[in-house]
């Protein structure tokens, strides 16, 4: 599987760290419990588009990939920082 | 020769006398070279262009094997890869290398083969006797057979199988060939060198494309060097070659042969395997045996074309009964009669016109059987021209003979059945397209019921398809196909396609009728009817795996076996489940397929491997003293990638243990150093460094002042402790933090992680400084005199001036930049300097010299461990992600005043339940009982059962110091159970051990030494 | 096939490089190329080798840069300490990594070959940037001229390195 690093163009998957899914949002150290339960325990597991956090090595850079998990179409590919700061900026549509 | 020969000769046996089945001209064999091999002993002659399974019938060779399961003589059914039958042990000692196929191998001066599978010999194998128990051994029979008395099975059954089963023996040599690992990229891969694959890349080179163009043959043309084609009026090599010349003459144009492409992998990759040295008696000096090639491709055009399949009929395995496809390679291609008198059986045109081929070879073809119902005009005119009987409608019911096929019994139109005889039977169902590469990503093949055959469903993107692999058939077909695609691909990849001249052909029409096999009752399949030749699958085994209800197509298949051998069932799968729809009255398209998996074709495991293998299977991190610590007599063990000196042996040593022992007492007696570089270093600096450590660290980062160090606790965002380590404060916005050696690279990971998506307003920027600084340990009662000589003139490094826990900038042995850091791991008075990783040599003999009046002694990783286990220091097996601050006794560590991350769940109650096993430390009641590390904690005198498993030993040693076993380990409630006696179980090194729990330090409670 | 007239390619460790790294806080790489052309070095460019009489400056993933002086010139990490204060993280880097020179007609065919980067000239210019992973070593390296490559590994998989490049370089020569 070849990857888009949005920093260094495609890639091999062997190159990559994956982690999981990006929809996630930490909780406020104050939230219930089950909400930081479900954060660190709780997935999703789709048949179809998933975002989702990978970290291409050679460069650390940390991207949110959209990735067809059944076909493995990559459908976007972003730096997470930047996807991030967004998150921050604007509300959360979560 | 007289076609009408009045002579009556029967052929002959494969053990009687061998006639050569060369014929006196054609092939696109080098004549001029002779070539010598051996087979089961027997020398034979051979020529560049053979291969060994048409140097085996030129020398008069049918039996070639025996079959897996009831050991059946067998011959050589295909000319291709999708062999079944003729799988020969080739090569010898550490080379020798059993199942291959003596289709695909290349003749090469010298070589040797053995056929498999047999016992005594191939012509008298007492293992054929297995056939009589082949009711017994029918599909599935290992779910019902050997299964009592139970106790049997260890002792003589499973033996008894294993000698019995099992195809092909492995060398018990390591293998001493190079296996090489490669990846190129192109916009076209073509895959196939036929007509098809030829007129692709052409049309793709010539549109200026980067195209590679892989075939599996060492000889591209795919079916043109077999069969009679004319292009232009020329033979196809003809054409073949010129296109050849004219792609090869591209600088953007690679062809790679004997290169078959293997797997296709998501995103346009494909891995092909490149036999580069196999048709070499040994790989040239450097030269690799194979390489494994991974392609990354805008496009690919799959031109892989068909492969032909058997018909199931009873006796079809028998050595004489070969795929039309076939004969016509060896005829046309190999000059090579695989028989003297044929019968050819097939359900197209041009399988049926095999009897030209034969014909002109001078082989007595004596019925031209068309399983058809409608007559063929073209072929009954041959059958005239030639003097052959034509019979339409008709079908070979069974064949006969022995070791080798005598003849064959023709049942006609109405039912009348004759016996023929014959040494050669030359059979097609029809063709399959070769369509494994298309379906890897999930695509299913969709059944076309008018070419009765599985044609490319859905694609994996990028894919196209061209020539016969499409259902099409007929070279002009192909050629035509293999251009336009080619030119379809070529604007895929945004350039123009070239125009490409087709020569002029005249192709066969083919019509063809089903044909999968000629049983007379499908209720109860009679006899010997093969469906997969390799696996021993017949047609009754199908017919029992209905009626015992496996009816679905994955079902049938692992019941059976079907499809499961070395070839996939290239020649059985479509066959099998044709069957097993007629068996259970469904249609083919309603019955399917089985999904195909990647390699197309077995690979070696040492082309998986490639270069990585033994010592280089990962590369080795080596440190700035590992020359000098080898100089000095190290013994080196790996941590991780890394090659670290374990201890360093003397001649007075006895053993290792004396050395670990004298190393360890150098230390708490005097001093000694060891090299701590692969703890990783990164350092962190910028605006917001301070507040991005505090959300790192468990612990309070903010008062620490500059100048100083701190031991830092991370933690799992779960609660669950995650790494260790010391970080010094640099600089008001500088810190220098070192993590355990395992861990590094996934401390860099997460810290980026939450840099970058966490905590994005941080302003901080890190770098790995790991290997910048050769960091060495300076431990010991004496380390302060020995540091003072080797630092530069005035510096002072007093108590005062440099406490417990203090950093600081100097420099040493002559103006060296040093940072000093005063930590101790071994709970001694301790330092450790950082140098310029350059220079770790120099510090090295430095501290030689200048601790030579104490008896200086450098240390190993054994050492370092018996010493943190004497302090009580938890390190990796402590830290082993189950464990979190409070069993580690660092709950107070725990900051209440911020958030961090695993702070909230660190407070789940579980974590906190003062019930957990917690850490103690332990003293055998015997000092010289040994504790081993995984071994259990129970209750003094309880039962050894789980319910009464109460923590384990995850830490112990020899100490030197104590003059006893130790350990660290994790009990229930273990704060409050000091004094108590437990009980150490360790099954596994099968002893009991009870010990005394006791507070997890054993030398130096109090610290004053870490103080002085 | 074997060709006696392959042309060759050689393969040799780089010594003396002065090198420190440099990080622009507030990803201010504006700032970073203000500070590096006021210190006579060349300015930064992300994915690109950048060089002048002074020494150059590499593209090291993510908003780093490395800045390499040769041997004999002052000491790049000394140099820049100064300007960088408040405004970039610095350290020194020219102990921890080790370079290497590759040189040869086919030495962008064979460094793809290794790092399973496309590196055909249309795809990689003189003076790309690329960090990837050679024999699962990581490895930052960039195209000096036409026929020649440079690259970092840490210090201590050098050795590793030059053995993996110099047994892939053997089969390569020969195919």
């Amino acid at each position: 599987m070849r990857l888009p690093c949005s920093c260094c163009g495609p890639r091999d998957s062997g190159e990559f760290v994956y982690r999981g899914d990006a929809t996630l949002r930490r909780p406020p150290p104050d939230a219930p419990e089950t909400h930081w339960a479900d954060y660190v325990y709780l997935r999703d597991n789709p048949a179809g588009p998933h975002r989702e956090l990978w970290y291409h090595q050679p460069c650390r850079s940390w991207l949110v990939i959209t990735r067809d998990t059944r076909s493995h179409a990559i459908l976007a590919a972003e730096a997470a920082e930047a996807v991030a700061r967004a998150v921050q900026a604007g509300p959360e549509a979560r | 020769m007289n076609r009408h020969s009045a002579s009556d000769r029967s052929p002959r046996a494969a053990s009687g006398r061998k006639l050569s089945g060369r014929l006196p001209s054609g092939g696109l064999i080098d004549r001029g070279r002779p070539l010598q091999f051996r087979f089961d002993g027997q020398v034979g002659t051979a020529f560049p262009g053979d291969t060994l399974a048409s140097a085996l019938l030129a020398n008069g060779i049918r039996l070639v094997g025996r079959s897996f399961k009831y050991h059946r003589p067998r011959g050589i059914l295909t000319a291709g890869s999708e062999e079944p039958n003729a799988l020969v042990e080739l090569r010898e000692g550490a080379r020798r290398e059993p199942n291959t196929r003596a289709t695909i191998v290349e003749m090469f001066d010298g070589l040797v083969a053995r056929s498999q599978n047999r016992f005594p010999s191939l012509a008298f194998d007492l293992m054929a006797a297995s056939a009589l128990a082949a009711p017994l051994l029918s599909a599935g029979f290992y779910y019902k057979t050997f299964m009592f008395p139970v106790a049997f099975w260890e002792k003589l059954y499973e033996p008894l199988i294993r000698r019995a089963a099992g195809l092909g023996r492995a060398a018990a040599d390591a293998d001493p060939d190079r296996y090489d690992k490669v990846s190129l990229f192109c916009d076209i891969l073509v895959v196939g060198a036929g007509p098809a694959g030829l007129a692709a890349a052409l049309t793709a080179a010539r549109s200026g494309a980067r195209v590679i163009l892989c075939d599996e043959d060492f000889r591209p043309g795919g079916r043109l060097l077999s069969d009679r084609v004319e292009l232009d009026d020329h033979p196809a090599m003809t054409w073949v070659d010129q296109a050849l010349r004219e792609f090869e003459s591209c600088d953007k144009a690679t062809l790679l042969l004997r290169t078959c492409v293997n797997s296709a992998y998501d995103g346009g990759v494909y891995a092909a395997l490149q036999r580069v040295a196999d048709h070499l008696p040994v790989p040239g000096t450097n030269q690799p045996r194979q390489r494994l090639v991974r392609i990354t491709a805008t496009c690919c055009v799959l031109a892989s074309g068909a492969v032909e399949r058997p018909v199931i009929l009873e006796g079809n395995d028998r050595p004489g009964v070969m795929l039309a496809g076939a004969v016509r390679s060896y005829l046309n291609r190999f000059a090579v009669a695989p028989g003297r008198e044929a019968v050819v059986f097939g359900n197209t045109d041009s399988a049926l016109a095999t009897a030209d081929d034969l014909a002109r070879a001078g082989i007595r073809v004596h019925a031209i059987i068309d399983s058809r119902h409608e007559e063929s005009l073209q072929i009954r005119a041959l059958g005239e021209r030639l003097g052959i009987p034509y019979s339409a409608g008709a079908r070979v019911t069974r064949t006969h003979g022995t070791t080798s096929l005598t003849g064959v019994t023709i049942a006609d139109r109405a039912g009348e059945t004759r016996r023929i005889r014959c040494d050669l039977l030359a059979l097609s169902g029809g063709w399959s397209p070769a369509l494994g590469l298309a379906t890897h990503q999930n695509g299913r093949p969709v059944w076309d019921e008018t070419l009765c055959a599985f044609i490319p469903g859905d694609l994996p993107p990028g894919m196209f398809v061209a020539g016969s692999v499409t259902g099409l058939s007929g070279t002009g077909a192909a050629l035509a196909s293999g251009h336009a695609v080619g030119a379809a691909a070529v604007a895929t990849c945004g350039l123009t396609p070239a125009t490409l001249d087709m020569p002029v052909t005249q192709d066969l029409p083919d019509r063809p009728g089903a044909l999968w096999h000629t049983l007379e009752d499908l209720e109860a399949p009679s006899g010997a009817a093969f469906v997969d030749f390799q696996n021993d699958v017949m047609a009754k085994d199908i017919r029992g795996a209905t009626r015992e209800g496996y009816v679905s197509v994955e079902h049938l298949k692992r019941y059976t076996t079907l499809g499961m051998a070395t070839d996939q069932g290239k020649t059985s799968n479509v066959n099998g489940l044709a069957l097993l729809a007629a068996m259970t009255g469904r249609s083919i398209a309603e019955t399917g397929t089985t999904t195909t998996r990647p390699p197309v074709q077995p690979i070696a495991i040492g082309a998986l491997a490639g270069p990585h293998r033994g010592r280089h299977f990962r590369p080795e991190r080596l440190t700035p003293t590992h020359d000098w610590a080898r100089a000095h007599g190290a013994h080196f063990t790996t941590a991780g990638l890394w090659m670290r000196a374990q201890w360093f042996a003397r001649p007075s040593d006895p053993t290792w243990q004396e050395t670990v022992n004298r190393e360890v007492m150098t230390v708490r007696r005097a001093v000694g150093f060891c090299d701590v570089t692969t703890l990783g270093k990164i350092d962190i600096q910028g605006p917001d460094a301070t507040r991005f450590l505090e959300r790192i660290y468990c612990n309070n980062f903010a008062r620490l002042a500059v100048g100083r160090v701190r031991y830092g606790l991370m933690l799992r965002e779960d609660g669950f402790a995650f790494d260790d380590g010391t970080t010094a404060r640099l600089g008001e916005t500088h810190y220098l933090m070192t993590t355990t050696t395992a861990n590094a690279a996934k401390i860099m990971e997460h810290l980026e992680y939450c840099r970058q998506w966490l905590f994005p307003e941080d302003d901080v920027q890190m770098i790995s400084v790991t290997d910048e600084w050769a960091q060495i340990a300076l431990a010991g009662p004496k380390s302060r005199e020995v540091l003072a000589a080797i630092v530069d003139p005035g510096f002072d490094v007093g108590n005062a001036a440099l406490p417990f826990m203090a950093t600081v900038e100097t420099t040493v042995c002559g103006s060296i930049p040093a940072r000093l850091f005063r930590i101790s791991f071994s709970g001694e008075l301790a330092y450790e300097i950082a140098v310029p990783a350059r220079h770790g040599a120099v510090l090295a003999d430095a501290l030689m010299r200048a601790g030579a009046p104490f008896s200086i002694a450098p240390y190993g990783t054994e050492a370092l461990g018996v010493l943190r286990i004497e302090k009580g220091h938890p390190a990796g097996s402590e830290l082993n992600g189950q464990t979190t601050a409070h069993d580690l006794g660092f709950g107070k560590l725990l900051s209440r005043k911020k958030d961090y991350i695993g702070a909230r769940m660190a407070q789940r109650p579980a974590l906190t339940d003062p019930g957990r096993q917690t850490l103690v430390g332990l003293m055998p009641l015997a000092p010289d009982a040994v504790l081993g590390a995984g071994a259990h904690l129970l209750p003094d005198h309880a039962a050894a059962t789980a319910a009464n498993d109460q923590g384990w030993v995850s830490s112990s040693a020899w100490s030197p110091t104590c003059g006893s076993w130790i350990g660290l380990g994790f009990l229930a409630d273990g704060a409050h159970r000091h004094r108590e006696i437990v009980a150490v179980h360790d099954p596994v090194r099968g002893n009991i051990v009870r010990a005394r729990v006791c507070p997890p330090v054993f030398v130096d409670p109090d610290g004053g030494r870490l103080h002085a | 096939m074997p060709d006696s007239a392959m042309p060759p390619l050689s393969i040799h460790p780089v010594e003396g490089w002065q090198i420190a790294s440099v990080a622009p806080f507030r990803q201010d790489v504006p700032a970073l190329a203000t500070i590096l052309t006021s210190a006579g070095f060349p300015a930064p460019e992300a994915r690109r080798m950048t060089a002048n009489s002074t020494g150059r400056v590499v593209w090291a993933g993510r908003g780093q840069y490395l800045v390499i002086a040769p041997a004999g010139a002052p000491d790049p990490a000394q140099r820049l300490r100064p300007p960088c204060a408040g405004r970039a993280a610095i350290t020194t880097q020219g102990d921890g990594r080790s370079a290497f020179r590759i040189t040869g007609e086919r030495s962008a065919a064979f460094l793809a070959g290794l790092s399973g980067i496309d590196l055909h000239p249309h795809a990689f210019a003189t003076g790309d940037v690329a960090s990837g992973l050679i024999r699962h070593i990581g490895v930052l390296f960039w195209k000096d001229r036409d026929d020649t490559f440079e690259c970092l590994v840490f210090r201590s998989l050098a050795n590793a390195f030059h053995h993996d490049l110099a047994e892939a370089a053997a089969m390569f020569v020969v195919d």
